[in-house]
């Protein structure tokens, strides 16, 4: 009997926000609806990451889009800037 | 032939954004009052496309070229929210700002004007040439 593979390593916030926002965006044209569809995907990442305060901004950044990730905890202090792209949408 | 004015960010998506892409799906509304406009939307109808937060004017005329479907942005089984296909007729050569609308007393009480927040909302005839006439188009007077 093969032993099991071991687990994968955990992956960071950034990667996966990175993944969530260009599972939603690669490969789309730019829409109306496009980045907030984008900020939606990462927001659902850092409510199953527990996060319930942040600041999610899209905005368009030559062929893709640049996303500000701003997480806030509950003094409404900033404590952590988190800023993904996506290329070549 | 009815006539819409739809407003977007141009740092999402801008009138140069619609011309590039030679039409677009007009998604991502989240109202209920400016869905009902998406879904009274019928193809030929006109689109005036306005720059809101940045910019502040009509910038254009789109048309619609495919009636309201699903906004596939929505959450999977959220099936509340529809967008509509357009594509750009012609630019303004000079964009009717915001101040000149709420200026002109043919303007001011426009459906965008008096409900700020509405994202998709029905012009008249009058307030379309208007409109264009201030914008430097020349096209023929809406006709419904």
């Amino acid at each position: 009997m093969r032993p099991k593979p071991p687990p994968a390593p955990p992956r960071s916030l950034e990667e996966e926000l990175q993944d969530a926002v260009e599972a939603v965006a690669i490969g789309q044209n730019l829409r109306p609806g496009l980045p907030g569809a984008v900020a939606t995907a990462a927001r659902g990442v850092l409510l199953r990451r527990g996060f319930g305060k942040s600041q999610v901004n899209v905005r368009q950044e030559g062929a893709g889009l640049a996303v500000s990730i701003q997480l806030i905890d509950g003094r409404a202090t900033l404590v952590r800037s988190i800023h993904l792209s996506v290329e070549g949408l | 032939m009815a006539v819409w004015l739809g407003k977007t960010e141009p740092f999402k998506f801008s009138w140069d954004d619609l011309v590039r892409q030679g039409s677009t799906f007009w998604d991502g509304v989240r109202s209920a009052q400016a869905r009902n406009n998406l879904q009274a939307m019928a193809v030929g109808d006109e689109f005036l496309l306005y720059h809101s937060n940045e910019g502040l004017a009509v910038v254009g005329l789109a048309r619609v070229i495919g009636a309201a479907r699903r906004d596939p942005s929505a959450e999977e089984g959220d099936d509340r929210w529809v967008g509509v296909d357009i594509a750009p007729v012609a630019a303004l050569p000079k964009p009717v700002s915001l101040k000149e609308i709420k200026a002109d007393p043919a303007l001011m009480g426009m459906a965008f004007v008096r409900q700020s927040r509405l994202s998709v909302s029905p012009v008249t005839d009058a307030e379309r040439d208007r409109i264009l006439a201030l914008g430097g188009l020349s096209l023929p007077p809406a006709a419904r």
